[in-house]
């Protein structure tokens, strides 16, 4: 956006509104066109779209009625590159460099949507985002303004009546009062433990201290292929800034800190740049909005290990420390960060602060379940149609997600499980689908909401080999320290290692579940007290598969190698000689030419008849590329 | 400082607000598995989960480490010998003894416990007894104040080795770890000229006593100690023998003289 305006300090409520104001009148009126740049569509390409319109644009010399932005993680990652078209309400997906001039000409300036271009399924044509399943199942608080802000420019965050809800409680409430709105509201920690943030609050509140207090915010995202709190940063990161500000005034702080995980520098310079920009306008600094009160917002990188977002081993990391756990029964707001009141949240929880001040804790304890409250933002992957970035209300269903907003399942096998919880969650069966997805519902089916992983898996996914590479993970990722974890989580893996590679004893299950509980149990921090939930969930609803790797030294779902055997099909076999061509230690003999069964007299006489293939089971390596290439599924692996 | 009034095995104790549970047991005699612990050290780092028992809080019942709960209100009851507290304690032995076969002291500490032997797989990776407690760090880091060694590698790789596992040029050869360590996986190696605290160290020269000859101290230690005690540091001449011996004459020359 051309916008050539310098930043001043606000220094009063009346002065944020008729910036607002202001801002909001100039955006009047002119088109925008935005392309999301969060990490899905880039992949994708969306970066040279980007630029394509940006030329587009210009060449038709229309620089200044088309707002042309680059725009946070829009969610339907699978789709990408997204873009974007207001106010006419038109959105494309997989949309292309080519694309440009057409979107630009037809949609922008004619306000026609460009039919070929739109998004169609189930024999509909959408139109615009609301009319996507894939949005439609969805409520947007926290990521509301993605795809609306550009995440570089706060000016786009205060017109959309961004930092209102701080002058609010800056000017209208007592510490307490704040404190109280979000007890009201009932919003639960994202980052995994699901703590009652008011509760939080209070207990820091409540401390009298002359040496100061903190507030941090958990960016570290270490669960491995989550995405949630960096697409929030990404794309809207003074929601985040906005909601520590409010945190620290409630909580009397003035101090805070961002740990932001080492691998994410894009959301790290765009949070750097929006602190900039805060604290130029006085919306974080000395004398926020002229209320005589101070707040500044330090950024710390994170410590690179997944641990590091464990609450002591953060703190510990921030000062100076090793980044390890210690003991923790004296809760952090009362000694956390310097052995200082410190409260701790994830950036989900934090992004969710503005926006229950603006609404009311009513408004947000009327969206959810029974014990959790407003929306949960998940990254849904694995074996479904509509992959990326989803955020629903408390108390939906799995089926709803998996269905309605994740399209079904993708390929042609059926849906077998669904693991929630980031590497330490669970695995849910099928008969489980149609369960609330909350807090406590998650627990109870022994798995966790963890921070908002979601991988969907089919049958051709074995739950050993699943529980095997989650177990693989924590027991590299532990810090070591414990005995429970770092030996236990070893030995457990050593056992399921066994189980899939067929060399497990019978007694091995008894010693496996034995293991499990000690680590649940005598681990130091909860890394370690749930690191056995991925071992524990599959066995209680996977038993047989277990017991079918142990017993009958068999893999049902076909995935552990060392349990299955490729064969071929002889009367399935047409003699093409593919899987022969394919195979990397040739082991697979044979004679390309007519299938037997349907060569006639002159075939033979000619020499043109194949003999059917032989895979040699001594020498067989177990690839499976044959498997693959086969046009008639003679193939088998059993 | 406020006291708490609770009960350890049904035997009523008092103890300070905040003190560890492990050494309110201790000092009233009972009996707790610690090799972490040690009384040098002003605060335990809870890493071998020997010393488990189960506290009964108001609001909470369940089994944890000993060595890291700070006593408060809250807490009512500790019992140190249930059937539970006795099986994780066995079951992370056995996960030390898989890990440290060879080690005289965890096979005896497992024989204390009625554990025979580990049903555990070995996973040796360092060939090493050391079980990872910690103190020789904890001692080095904040007694000593050296620094010279620290935890390196994570999950079952961790072990403890200077930094970029080269001989530790920090190391003032004080001995300090080796003096510690519960499974005497440190060694304190000395000839007539050098000291080396293996595995960490390089050969150390050592100061002469001017009195008896014999080596007493490292250079290094000697450097490391003067800096730290400025103007006091004639203290350190001579060996500790020698030094005692010359208290005792002095102390004869001075009964002698008021005779
Ligand atoms: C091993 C481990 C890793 C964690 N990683 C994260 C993380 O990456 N981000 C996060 O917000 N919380 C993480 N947590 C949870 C934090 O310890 C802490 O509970 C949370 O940040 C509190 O914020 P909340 O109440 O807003 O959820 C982790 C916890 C454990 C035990
Ligand atoms: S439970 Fe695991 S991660 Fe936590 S302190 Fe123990 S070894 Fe480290
Ligand atoms: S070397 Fe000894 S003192 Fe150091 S961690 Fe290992 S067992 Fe403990």
């Amino acid at each position: 956006m051309p916008l050539c305006m310098t930043r001043e300090k606000i220094g009063s409520p009346e002065a944020l509104n008729s910036l607002a104001g202001r801002l909001k009148e100039r955006a009047g009126g002119r088109k925008m066109v935005s392309v999301c740049l969060g990490t899905g569509c880039r992949a994708e390409g969306s970066g040279e779209v980007y630029e394509a319109i940006r030329e587009a644009v210009g060449e038709l010399g229309l620089e200044d009625e088309v707002i042309v932005m680059g725009s946070g993680c829009h969610g339907l990652c699978a789709l990408g590159p997204l873009v974007i078209l207001t106010p006419d309400d038109i959105f494309y997906p997989k949309v292309s460099p080519e694309d440009a001039t057409e979107i630009i000409e037809k949609s922008v300036i004619g306000s026609q949507p460009v039919d070929r271009l739109l998004y169609k399924t189930g024999g509909k044509t959408c139109r615009c985002q609301s009319e996507v399943p894939f949005y439609g199942r969805q409520e947007r608080i926290v990521l509301g303004l993605n795809g609306i802000v550009d995440p570089h420019m706060i000016e786009d965050y205060i017109r959309e009546g961004g930092y209102q809800s701080l002058a609010e409680v800056l000017y209208k409430y007592p510490p307490e009062d704040v404190v109280s709105e979000i007890s009201a509201s009932g919003l639960r920690g994202r980052g995994g433990g699901g703590f009652p943030t008011g509760r939080k609050w209070e207990s820091c509140r409540a401390v009298e201290t002359e040496d100061g207090k903190f507030v941090i915010c958990n960016a570290d995202e270490g669960d491995p292929g989550a995405f949630m709190d960096r697409s929030i940063m990404e794309a809207n990161p003074h929601t985040v800034i906005e909601g520590m500000v409010i945190g620290a005034y409630a909580v009397g702080a003035e101090e805070g800190y961002i740990y932001i995980r080492k691998e994410y520098p894009l959301a790290l310079n765009t949070l750097q740049c929006a602190l900039e920009q805060a604290r130029d306008y006085g919306l974080l600094g000395h004398d926020i909005l002229g209320s005589g009160r101070d707040f500044e917002i330090n950024v710390a990188r994170g410590g690179g290990a997944f641990v590091c977002g464990e609450s002591t081993a953060l703190t510990a990391s921030i000062e100076g420390r090793v980044g390890e756990p210690g003991a923790k029964h004296i809760h952090t707001t009362e000694s956390g960060l310097w052995g200082r009141p410190t409260v701790l949240n994830n950036v989900e929880t934090w992004a969710n602060v503005p926006e229950i001040i603006k609404r009311g804790s009513r408004w947000f304890a009327s969206i959810g379940s029974e014990g959790s409250k407003g929306t949960k933002v998940f990254s849904l992957v694995g074996a479904i149609k509509n992959t990326g970035l989803i955020e629903v209300p408390m108390g939906i269903t799995l089926r709803e997600i998996i269905e309605d907003i994740g399209g079904g399942m993708a390929g042609n096998h059926g849906f077998k499980a669904v693991q929630t919880g980031g590497p330490s969650g669970g695995c849910i069966p099928a008969d489980h689908l149609d369960m609330k997805v909350d807090f406590d519902s998650l627990i109870e089916v022994g798995s966790m909401m963890g921070s908002g992983g979601m991988i969907v898996m089919d049958e051709s996914s074995c739950m050993v080999d699943v529980a095997r590479y989650f177990l693989d993970f924590l027991r590299t990722e532990s810090c070591g320290k414990c005995t429970p974890c770092r030996d236990g989580t070893e030995q457990m893996f050593m056992i399921l290692d066994r189980i899939c590679r067929g060399k497990a004893g019978e007694d091995e299950l008894g010693k496996l579940e034995e293991i499990a509980e000690l680590v649940r149990e005598t681990s130091l921090c909860k890394l370690g007290s749930s690191a056995p939930n991925p071992v524990l969930s599959t066995l209680r609803f996977f038993r047989d598969e277990y017991e079918a790797h142990i017993r009958d030294k068999k893999c049902p779902a076909g995935v552990c190698s060392a349990l299955i055997e490729f064969s071929i099909d002889q009367e399935k076999c047409v003699c093409c000689g593919r899987c022969a061509n394919e195979c990397p230690v040739d082991c697979i003999a044979g004679t390309a030419g007519k299938p037997p069964a349907k060569a006639s007299e002159e075939d033979h006489q000619e020499g043109k008849v194949g003999e059917p293939f032989l895979i040699d089971v001594q020498e067989c390596v177990k690839c499976g590329s044959c498997f693959d290439v086969c046009p008639t599924d003679a193939v088998e692996k059993k | 400082m406020s006291e708490i009034h609770f009960n350890i095995n049904g035997k009523e104790v008092t103890c300070r607000r905040d003190e560890m549970l492990l050494d309110v047991a201790l000092r009233h005699g009972i009996d707790i598995p610690a090799p972490c612990h040690h009384f040098a050290l002003p605060e335990d780092y809870g890493a071998c989960r020997l010393c488990l028992v189960e506290i009964e809080e108001e609001r909470w019942t369940g089994v944890d480490a000993a060595c890291t709960y700070p006593v408060r209100e809250k807490c009512i009851a500790v019992r140190t010998d249930t059937e539970e507290v006795r099986r994780y304690r066995q079951l992370n032995l056995q996960l030390l003894l898989a890990r440290c076969p060879e080690s005289e002291s965890v096979r005896d500490l497992a024989r204390s416990m009625d554990v025979e032997a580990s049903r555990f797989p070995g996973i040796q990776r360092q060939n090493s007894d050391c079980i990872l407690c910690g103190l020789c760090v904890n001692v080095c880091e904040n007694l000593i104040g050296a620094g010279a060694i620290g935890f390196v590698g994570r999950g079952a790789e961790r072990r403890v080795a200077a930094p970029f596992d080269e001989p530790a040029s920090q190391c003032i050869g004080c001995g300090a770890c080796a003096e510690v360590c519960p499974t005497n996986a440190i060694k304190t190696i000395e000839t007539e000229d050098e000291r080396t605290i293996k595995p960490f160290s390089p050969p150390l020269k050592l100061v002469k006593c001017p009195e008896c000859g014999k080596g007493c101290m490292t250079e290094k230690q000697l450097e490391f100690m003067k800096t730290q005690l400025g103007n006091k540091s004639d203290v350190l001449a001579g060996c500790p023998a020698c030094k005692v011996r010359r208290r005792a004459q002095e102390f004869a020359a001075v009964l002698r003289g008021k005779e």
